[in-house]
């Protein structure tokens, strides 16, 4: 898929904003806090309705402006499409989102028809931060190919946040307290219920991309090193080697186990007062040669990683979905002249996507000269002179 | 220029009402003083009286001038089978579709511990009652089906079932004219854990 046309209006710093992008693979350059990354984030947003640089949607609205907007004209497996967000600053923020001139109402209306996949220097926290931040990563790319993954999520919190209140009240109200324990007893169905087709989905996700990701890893690496995903299941207590065991898939099976261990763990849960076990407490590890790459990972390795992860996420949607998704790059720098950088290139060339790179660097070209280069300066962008093909 | 304190008043209270911010409650309250005096002479009037004759039902919690409702009141229907609901507005969905011909009973809410509501917040006790003493034939489980919902569901079969009353819950799945396309997981899921054989499929 690719776009065709994207229109803003008072969005950040790009005031009135009319651009044609090229449609393979655009380098847009530019010094800093000239609009290269509010250029990504606005297709971040028509593609996702969400910024990923700030929960606050009325920051995207540029100062002294009451709205902003941001539209596109997108056409994937010729089709061609136009999606369009308002966002009101007065209202705190509230956005108003459209396909193809249709007010949407529920948010699962507006997503599976436009994909894009990110890549920021932001998003290396995934392999080197806290677990959250790899659940929040393995549950976005779950979204991303099913959208109706959110409503399951969505469900287990509040199931578990009731839980929580109930182990609380326990706490105050001693906890042989006959009618919360009954109440609890009623609320540990859905949370097992949820919480299995949480890790289930998980599952089958990693499980999807497992091939994929170890081609893309061995391809990008020059080092031969050997790479291995594992999926840590608090419920199932047991590190799930993806892509080399049998998986635990089945539904019914999971949810028996995490009403087990639902019971088990009570009585810790009772004295710390919220649920210890469940796929909000999971996590994802990678290990490079055998060694856990959150802790003894280089730079390089946690990028190339990264990497892997992104182009079996890419490879993955154009299987599922028959189309390859479009990629926002930000913030580069000169690392795709490297061996790393290119080879991850020559692959998303392969697939024949569109391609979004921002850098700061206006000596970085792609090696075989095939792209269009723009310049954004004070929010407007130039066309330069391009590379051999456009 | 100030507002007339009675205006004002008005105003507050129709803030107070669900869905009504104070742009609105403005709104309603020009459009009342607009009206001839006689139309907001006979809405008050209403307000008095639909809060001094409007009772619940001392059976099944449900709307009632008198000390049972008229669904309690009525012959025709099954006493010894009750559908528990979480509202008046979903008992009146039911009757509007003309699917049942028992009894009720509202629960007025659901199970939510993190908002602080228990089966003491809800009726629950006299529906425990109400199946122990009454020799129910079967208990219809009709909450909302989400994580409350269901909880409270389990909740209340689990409280019921051992008194000998047999409890059912209703389906859950698709909605009728509804496209598999777009359905959430949890709503697919739940309609294929709920499948059912077809009957008298001829194989020969």
């Amino acid at each position: 898929m690719r776009i065709i046309r994207l229109q803003l209006s008072s969005f950040r710093n790009l005031g009135e904003l009319l651009w044609e992008p090229d449609g393979q693979f655009n380098i847009i350059s530019g010094d800093n806090a000239q609009g290269k990354t509010n250029l990504i984030e606005s297709v971040y947003l028509l593609a996702t309705l969400k910024s990923f640089r700030t929960q606050r949607n009325r920051e995207l609205v540029a100062w002294g402006e009451s709205q902003a907007t941001a539209a596109t004209i997108v056409e994937r497996r010729e089709v061609v499409r136009r999606y369009s967000i308002q966002i009101d600053k007065e209202s705190g923020g509230r956005r108003v989102a459209e396909v193809d001139g249709k007010r949407i109402k529920r948010l699962t209306e507006y997503f599976g028809g436009f994909n894009v996949l990110l890549f920021t220097p932001d998003e290396l926290v995934v392999s080197k931060g806290e677990p959250s931040k790899r659940r929040r990563y393995l549950d976005r790319a779950v979204f991303n190919q099913s959208p109706g993954y959110l409503e399951t999520l969505r469900a287990y919190e509040e199931a578990l946040l009731n839980r929580n209140a109930l182990l609380r009240e326990l706490q105050q109200r001693g906890s042989a307290n006959a009618s919360v324990r009954a109440m609890l007893e009623a609320f540990d169905e859905p949370v097992a219920r949820l919480a299995s087709r949480v890790i289930v989905r998980r599952l089958h996700y990693l499980a999807d991309i497992a091939a994929d990701f170890q081609e893309a890893h061995a391809a990008i690496t020059d080092s031969g090193q050997s790479v291995e995903l594992r999926y840590r299941c608090s419920l199932l207590r047991k590190e799930i080697v993806v892509g080399e065991e049998t998986f635990e898939t089945n539904e019914d099976a999971v949810m028996e186990c995490a009403r087990e261990r639902l019971e088990e763990s009570l009585e810790m849960d009772m004295a710390r007062g919220f649920s210890g076990v469940g796929p909000h407490t999971d996590d994802l590890l990678s290990l490079m040669d055998g060694r856990g790459l959150r802790r003894y990972g280089s730079q390089g390795q946690h990028r190339t990683l990264l990497l892997a992860l992104k182009l079996a996420e890419m490879v993955h949607l154009e299987r599922k979905l028959d189309f390859v998704p479009i990629l926002l790059l930000d913030d580069v720098s000169s690392e795709l002249d490297q061996g790393r950088g290119r080879r991850f290139l020559e692959r998303v060339e392969q697939a024949g996507g569109q391609v979004f790179v921002t850098t700061t660097d206006p000596a970085l070209v792609k090696p075989d000269g095939r792209y269009a280069r723009w310049e954004i300066e004070n929010g407007s962008v130039r066309r330069l002179k391009s590379g051999g093909k456009s | 220029m100030t507002i007339p304190p009675a205006l004002e008043q008005l105003v507050a209270h129709l803030c107070r009402l669900p869905g009504i911010g104070e742009k609105s409650a403005y709104r309603l309250a020009f459009h009342i003083l607009s009206e001839p005096p006689e139309y907001a002479r006979e809405f008050g009037r209403c307000l008095e009286t639909v809060r001094e004759r409007v009772l619940f039902c001392e059976r099944c919690f449900n709307l009632a001038e008198t000390t049972l409702c008229p669904i309690c009141q009525d012959p025709r229907r099954d006493q010894m089978v009750v559908c528990v609901v979480e509202s008046v507005q979903d008992l009146l969905a039911l009757e509007r579709a003309r699917v049942f011909s028992g009894v009720y009973h509202v629960l007025h809410g659901t199970l939510s511990p993190l908002r602080g509501i228990g089966p003491d917040e809800l009726r629950v006790a006299p529906l425990v009652v109400r199946a122990r003493e009454s020799g129910l034939s079967e208990l219809i489980l009709a909450t909302n089906v989400d994580v409350e919902g269901e909880a409270t569901a389990g909740y209340l079969a689990a409280a019921i079932r051992p008194m000998g009353v047999p409890v059912t819950r209703i389906a859950a799945g698709l909605p009728m004219g509804s496209e598999l396309e777009f359905m959430d997981d949890v709503t697919l899921s739940r309609a294929f854990e709920g499948r059912k054989a077809l009957g008298h499929i001829d194989r020969r």
